[in-house]
């Protein structure tokens, strides 16, 4: 946290402007946060759909073990952090493979806008790649949420270690999940920053907290001002 | 060896092995009796569900020599040949085919006969003494004993006293006589048996209209091969499906080992498909998913495939429809999806009007559902963020630290403590009086942030009434 306040980045980098373009994204879970890893893969996921006009879906693919953990999806919460249940599918697998196998089925279908995958294990590099194959063509984004276990090499372009945040005060007085994010790997060069972004349900994108400007954590896609 | 069961308190022979048969013994003997005779006999008690499967299996093996196989009670099977017999060059090569097929599952004693009505097979079967027995009219009939109308024991006696033996005798006087006698039930049972009247047997698995299948004279034990047979059969039964505008819901294939083991594999779309291809490939991805694969062992000999529900199709035009072809290919996706995971694993939430939190939504399996705007439409709530995203199922008990009534200071879950940076609430939550309590009673929620910024939802449920202790629980977790 102490070295957050030297890291005011002014570059403003979003998904449109990363080329190649970002389409496998990791989300590390920091030790006992899991759920802050869940959010923020949800929320990267929230933010794809409200950019597909068509009003795509989300298919979300939890292993076993990863919902003892979490717990199970809520509607009513889910609503209230800006993802419709209406437009989630989801799958709960009973093994590490079977969930692979489920993303990798949703990873080929263009009607999907985005993929989260919640396991407790790493994706490996063949299961990752095969995952990125597919999207590549079908154009689905792929959320991969890792609430455990060590790291692997694998084919995500961006990678961050996520761990909850306090949440943050808007002056309307609703309040806004934040998480606080280090970058474990990019595409653009910003591999070790970290910040915290706050998560607007409402216009769902991120927004940079007041405190801690924090502008250029690559590869969340558009910020508001 | 012997089978018994008890009936009026008294144990009686119902079964007989062809040893014990040799030695004298008869069906229907008491066990005491038998003993007497044969003080070394083996007596197993009787047990008809288990021979019930078993005749339910025999039945499915006797789907080798036709599709239309009835169970006849007691214990035997009704095979409407008609036909079929051609296929394996007439009704001997049947009958021997059948009998190979039988021995294979360890039946050696069958009896077998044919005849032109079901009454007339039956008679024969069970009391003529050659086997297999064809019958072209009804000259062996007349033969057998007046036993083999199975009529009532009473009746059986009064033909005998009247010096009528065989069927024949009773064949040969007027019926009306037997009506006055007897029941008009007797003269339909002694057409029947005759071959004068004939009866349908109602086959146990319906020939579905919608069916293809594949007898391989030389057993198959690729996988390749096996799924190529598949795909043709597939396509036979899509294009029946094609030209009565219809689609299949549930698909059946069928594998009949050479050894007689019968597997049966189902999928179920989500809706009507008649595309082969997307039949396959969901047929494949079942195939892989299968927990005990499909073992071929020494092949498969013939390989089925039906539709067996089937349902009106709309044809539509995808291309030109973009959010209709989404639809479908969501659709596609949820089919493969099932069936790779079964139905249950493949969810979509629904709201359900309840204030009670783990009742607000309701877990419908995603095959059944179709995407509709069910959460769009509720009206908007005053806080949605003041529920979880997620919760547990059943609330986990959790130890609270409290400084004074009402400012907690921590709470220990999963054998970590959490120190409380912020506490919201309480949010009260009452029972449904008109609905099986939860146990919780009346729930006081708590949105409480810990040191981390990690956000928790804890309720206290109504203390218990010697008022000993509160009792805490923690219901969710915000993202």
């Amino acid at each position: 946290m102490n070295n957050l306040d030297v890291q005011a980045f002014n570059v403003r980098l979003s998904l449109c402007t990363d080329k190649p373009p970002v389409i496998v994204r990791e989300v590390v879970a920091a030790p006992g946060h899991g759920i802050a890893a869940v959010g923020f893969g949800l929320a990267l996921a929230a933010q794809t759909l409200a950019s597909d006009p068509r009003g795509a879906l989300l298919l979300w693919v939890r292993e076993a073990a990863a919902t003892t953990e979490t717990g199970d999806a809520y509607g009513p919460g889910l609503a209230g952090f800006g993802l419709s249940p209406d437009c989630i599918l989801i799958v709960e697998t009973r093994t590490h493979l079977e969930a692979l196998r489920a993303a990798l089925e949703g990873a080929r279908c263009e009607a999907l806008g985005a993929v989260v995958v919640e396991t407790m294990a790493p994706i490996d590099l063949t299961a990752s790649r095969r995952l990125k194959l597919a999207a590549e063509k079908s154009g689905v984004a792929i959320v991969l949420v890792r609430l455990g276990g060590q790291s692997v090499p694998n084919a995500a372009q961006v990678r961050w270690r996520v761990q909850a945040a306090p949440e943050v005060a808007k002056p309307d007085g609703t309040r806004c999940a934040a998480f606080e994010l280090a970058v474990l790997k990019s595409t653009t060069g910003f591999d070790g920053r970290s910040g915290i972004v706050e998560w607007d349900h409402e216009r769902l994108c991120f927004a940079q907290t007041l405190s801690l400007p924090v502008d250029a954590l690559s590869g969340i896609g558009p910020m508001a001002a | 060896m012997v089978f018994v069961a008890k009936t009026k308190n008294i144990l009686h022979l119902v079964g007989v092995g062809p040893r014990a048969r040799s030695l004298g013994l008869q069906s229907g003997m008491t066990l005491a009796d038998a003993r007497a005779r044969i003080p070394g006999l083996r007596a197993v008690t009787a047990d008809p569900s288990a021979d019930a499967v078993f005749i339910e299996h025999l039945a499915d093996l006797a789907l080798a020599v036709t599709p239309s196989v009835a169970l006849d009670p007691p214990d035997g099977l009704a095979l409407d040949i008609t036909g079929c017999s051609h296929l394996f060059g007439g009704e001997t090569a049947l009958a021997a085919r059948l009998r190979d097929v039988l021995r294979t599952a360890g039946v050696s004693v069958a009896k077998l006969a044919v005849a032109s009505t079901p009454d007339m097979a039956r008679a024969l079967a069970r009391f003529s003494r050659t086997t297999p027995c064809f019958a072209d009219d009804n000259s062996l009939v007349r033969e057998l004993p007046v036993a083999a109308l199975e009529s009532t024991q009473e009746d059986t006696t009064a033909l005998k006293r009247a010096g009528l033996k065989t069927i024949a005798d009773v064949a040969n006087r007027p019926s009306l006589l037997f009506t006055a006698r007897f029941t008009p039930a007797f003269t339909t049972k002694l057409a029947r048996v005759l071959g004068e009247e004939d009866r349908r047997i109602s086959p146990l698995r319906k020939p579905a209209p919608y069916r293809a299948e594949q007898r391989i004279p030389e057993p198959v034990t690729s996988h390749d091969a096996i799924s190529g047979i598949l795909a043709e059969l597939s396509a036979t039964v899509s294009d029946r499906l094609t030209t009565h505008g219809l689609g299949g819901r549930l698909f059946e294939g069928t594998f009949l080992r050479a050894d007689g083991a019968v597997r049966r594999i189902r999928i179920e779309t989500s809706r009507p498909t008649r595309n082969p291809d997307v039949i396959m490939r969901l047929y494949r991805d079942r195939l892989d998913g299968l927990s005990d694969p499909l073992d071929p062992g020494f092949g498969f000999d013939m390989i089925c495939f039906e539709a067996v529900q089937v349902e009106p199709y709309t044809e539509s035009q995808a291309t030109l429809d973009a959010h209709h072809d989404r639809k479908e290919k969501i659709a596609q996706l949820v089919d493969r999806l099932t069936v790779m995971l079964g139905r249950e694993r493949v969810m979509r939430l629904r709201p359900v009007n309840s204030h009670i939190p783990e009742r607000a939504q309701s877990v419908a399996p995603a095959a059944l559902v179709a995407t509709s705007r069910e959460w769009a439409n509720l009206p908007p709530s005053s806080d949605s963020r003041l529920r979880p995203a997620l919760i547990y199922a059943r609330p986990h008990p959790i130890e609270v630290e409290a400084r004074s009534d009402d400012a907690l200071t921590g709470f220990r879950w999963r054998r970590v403590t959490h120190r409380v940076a912020q506490v919201t609430g309480p949010e009260r939550i009452a029972e449904e009086w008109w609905r099986t309590p939860l146990g919780y009673g009346t729930r006081d929620y708590y949105r409480v942030e810990n040191s981390d910024g990690r956000r928790f939802w804890i309720f206290r449920a109504e203390a218990p009434a010697d008022g000993e202790r509160d009792r805490w629980f923690l219901h969710g977790l915000f993202l």
